[in-house]
């Protein structure tokens, strides 16, 4: 159960998919965030039955880079798109002022060359949903619901098309329920929070991980990077 | 009398069989039958050693050095990459030979440093190139100094003359060809001194250092009129922060000095070139330029493997080696030549054995290319690795199995104790752990990694449907590390040329720099 939970809130806590939605029953994953509006977005995560639990994660997205910053944990994931349209990922260690980078190569090698979409729900999550009706306006954008179940969880998406994002997941298993939703939104507008400044941070490249086995930073995350293939979910 | 006539004609041809290509008269994945027969394997070892016994003596003194590093290159990288690429050109991989493999003297390297059982990069190529033992981290600085020690005279107190140095200072070429950045471990052992690998750029650094950076010192270097190439990657590391990269858009330099080394070279070296993208590697005038900086990427090149995918192109690491010897050989006292297949231990580390093995055959092309352009009664060319890693191969696949296939016997599937398939390859440790049911498998179809398939209570993934031949595929790890380590036994010493009998039986990895600066008559204690 604990680790269903742990499954559901990193699949929830990322939210946001950069969706065209040109027919309302097939979301697809978007391919250039230049055609999406900038915005910043926060998310708060609620797990209730078991161990009630309460988290928040804001996203900041703009044509050339995404971020996700985790308050809980004081971490964070950028991606920054380069010359045609191969994009770098940073995994973010505030406390620590120390950042993890992967290049194109390293993305690729490792399989999370479409994770920069994978903003709330793993796009082949959101495609095996099915769309339910046109809700009410969400902020004064269109939004739909999705609706379906994929491995024993039953999924209730909010989906903004014209954002490409997610508003509100519900996930339900036996009688825990998951509900990450949007609690702030700015969108084409100032927001109290931006893209992390990590100039001053050190940065680690990914390749390089193997010859510092004696660094202290290192040997202190190395449980966090193993899962290099990110949440799929 | 007639066999006795005949005699050299077959025995050349089976000491060719025996010693090069006996696949590629097969044209098979498989052995062809006629080769493949008793009488075949014992005629053939018949030739072998009649070849070892013609071994002609060699000489003692040579004009030029060039001392190839496989990065990670452990015997058992050498062996899959031999099967592999003879599968690859469809011919019996096991009887295949990488372009060093055919050298007539090899030994066994001890790769154990100063303080290391299993050591880094560091302290095993100032090995290779000062001809001491050293500490991890350490680039050609001695034992006695601490790896966090900034202050520039007590670096320049502990540090130890390279290989390099000492040819600039007798009036030979020198070079140096990576695929790694210009600045990693390996390569900056031939120009740099600093306790730690990671000093590469000033915003490296720790506060209150006075010691140079290793770009730094690579730009500055003092030594004869300069080195006359350094190709490979890692420019970054010579340009500020504020300072667009020409290749990748939002990308920049790291330096906080605000300085451009790569102008700074221009400046320095009369007659210089500095080129960043193939098209101006390829339009190079090797006789107009004396001294030639190459930089292709912002920090490691491509793996060879993806080399194709570069926005701005890079050339191969045979390209860069026939290029840089073009180079050096302008100058007639001769040359030291280093180049190094930086990527082959970054793949390991990330538990990917196709970029490992592709680009342990990139070498090979590299190793021919020299063979071709140098005279082997005057170019010492030695290729070692500096350190192994966990790779193993395992199982006992058939002959003619794909080696980074799943182990097969008599066409079936070997299993588990689980009964699940598995792999011939494998990492003792590594990204590629499969417990804890946290694997995850590339997916070709939706180009992304999926969880892996799991039965019931097993602790391994199910392969059975999964292409491990994908060069996507993570091999399987036993201990869960994100990063696979470095393997500590020992590796392969393959010589050719002047001073080449000199390396056997099982050695210590310093030699390699006694017997190079004994071939070039250079006498670290008489200069």
């Amino acid at each position: 159960m604990k680790s269903f939970l742990v499954a559901l809130v990193i699949a929830c806590v990322n939210l946001g998919c950069t969706f065209h939605c040109d027919e309302l029953s097939e979301p697809l994953p978007a391919s250039n965030t230049h055609k999406l509006p900038p915005l910043a977005a926060e998310f708060v995560t609620t797990v209730s039955g078991g161990d009630p639990a309460k988290t928040i994660a804001r996203l900041v997205r703009k044509a050339d880079a995404v971020e996700w910053r985790y308050l809980a944990n004081n971490t964070g994931e950028l991606w920054t798109k380069t010359s045609k349209d191969l994009w770098f990922y940073h995994k973010i260690f505030h406390a620590d002022h120390q950042v993890i980078e992967y290049s194109p190569v390293d993305i690729n090698l490792l399989g999370m060359h479409k994770q920069w979409q994978y903003f709330a729900i793993n796009p082949n999550l959101l495609q095996v949903l099915t769309y339910s009706k046109t809700a009410e306006n969400f902020h004064g954008f269109l939004a739909i619901i999705y609706s379906g179940e994929k491995s024993g969880i039953h999924y209730e998406v909010l989906w903004l098309p014209q954002l490409s994002l997610a508003a509100r997941i519900s996930a339900t298993q036996a009688n825990q329920k998951t509900i990450t939703e949007i609690r702030t939104l700015h969108v084409n507008q100032h927001a109290p929070f931006t893209f992390s400044d990590i100039t001053g941070y050190r940065t680690i490249e990914y390749t390089d991980l193997g010859d510092m086995e004696r660094d202290p930073f290192v040997m202190k995350i190395q449980h966090e990077l193993l899962d290099h293939h990110g949440h799929l979910h | 009398m007639s066999s006795n006539h005949c005699f050299p004609l077959r025995l050349l041809r089976l000491a060719i069989i025996a010693c090069l290509p006996l696949a590629a008269q097969s044209g098979f994945a498989k052995p062809a039958p006629e080769f493949n027969t008793p009488a075949f394997w014992y005629e053939s070892g018949q030739a072998a050693l009649a070849a070892a016994k013609q071994l002609p003596p060699q000489a003692s003194k040579a004009k030029n050095v060039i001392l190839f590093v496989g990065d990670g290159m452990g015997i058992s990288t050498v062996t899959a990459a031999r099967i592999l690429e003879g599968q690859q050109q469809a011919r019996d991989g096991e009887s295949n030979r990488l372009a060093f493999e055919k050298f007539p003297y090899f030994a066994l390297s001890v790769t154990a440093s100063a303080n290391q059982q299993t050591s880094d990069s560091a302290p095993t190529a100032t090995a290779l190139v000062t001809g001491i033992k050293a500490n991890d981290g350490a680039i050609s600085v001695n034992q006695t100094l601490a790896r966090n020690e900034g202050r520039a005279e007590l670096v320049a107190a502990a540090s130890v003359k390279s290989i390099l140095q000492q040819a600039e200072e007798q009036g030979l070429a020198t070079g140096i060809v990576t695929t790694a950045r210009v600045t990693h471990a390996t390569p900056a052992t031939n120009y740099a001194h600093v306790p730690d690998r990671e000093w590469e750029a000033d915003a490296n650094l720790p506060a209150g250092a006075t010691v140079k950076d290793i770009a730094q010192q690579l730009i500055e270097f003092p030594y004869g009129d300069g080195i006359e190439v350094v190709m490979g990657g890692g420019r970054k590391q010579f340009y500020a922060s504020t300072e667009a990269d020409p290749e990748y858009t939002g990308r920049t330099g790291i330096r906080r000095d605000g300085r451009n080394l790569h102008n700074e070279w221009l400046a320095k070296h009369p007659h210089s070139a500095y080129v960043w993208n193939k098209k101006q590697f390829d339009a190079l005038d090797i006789k107009k330029t004396k001294h030639l900086l190459a930089l292709f990427g912002p920090s490691h090149m491509r793996y060879e493997a993806d080399r194709a995918d570069d926005i701005a192109g890079e050339p191969s690491l045979a390209e860069m080696t026939s290029k840089a010897i073009q180079l050096l050989q302008k100058n007639k006292n001769g040359f030291y030549l280093m180049v190094e297949a930086g990527r082959i231990d970054h793949a390991h580390h990330a538990g990917n054995a196709y970029r490992a093995l592709t680009d342990a055959i990139a070498l090979s092309d590299a190793v021919t290319a020299a063979q071709a352009a140098t005279d082997p009664r005057e170019t010492l060319i030695i290729v070692t690795a500096d350190h192994s890693h966990t790779f193993t191969i395992a199982g006992y696949p058939e002959r003619g199995n794909p080696i980074l296939g799943k182990t097969t016997v008599d066409g079936e599937l070997a299993t588990d104790s689980l009964g699940l398939p598995y792999t011939t390859l494998g990492y003792a440790n590594g990204p590629g752990f499969t417990g804890g049911k946290i694997r995850r498998e590339f997916n070709g179809s939706t180009e992304s990694a999926v969880a892996a398939t799991y039965s019931g209570t097993a602790a391994r993934p199910d392969l059975t449907k999964v292409d491990t031949t994908n060069p996507a595929y993570m091999q399987e790890a036993a201990v869960p590390l994100a990063s696979e380590t470095h393997g500590g036994e020992d590796v392969g010493i393959y010589a050719l040329g002047p001073n080449a009998h000199l390396f056997r039986g099982v050695q210590e990895q310093h030699i390699i720099y006694h017997i190079m600066a004994d071939a070039l008559g250079l006498n670290k204690q008489a200069q």
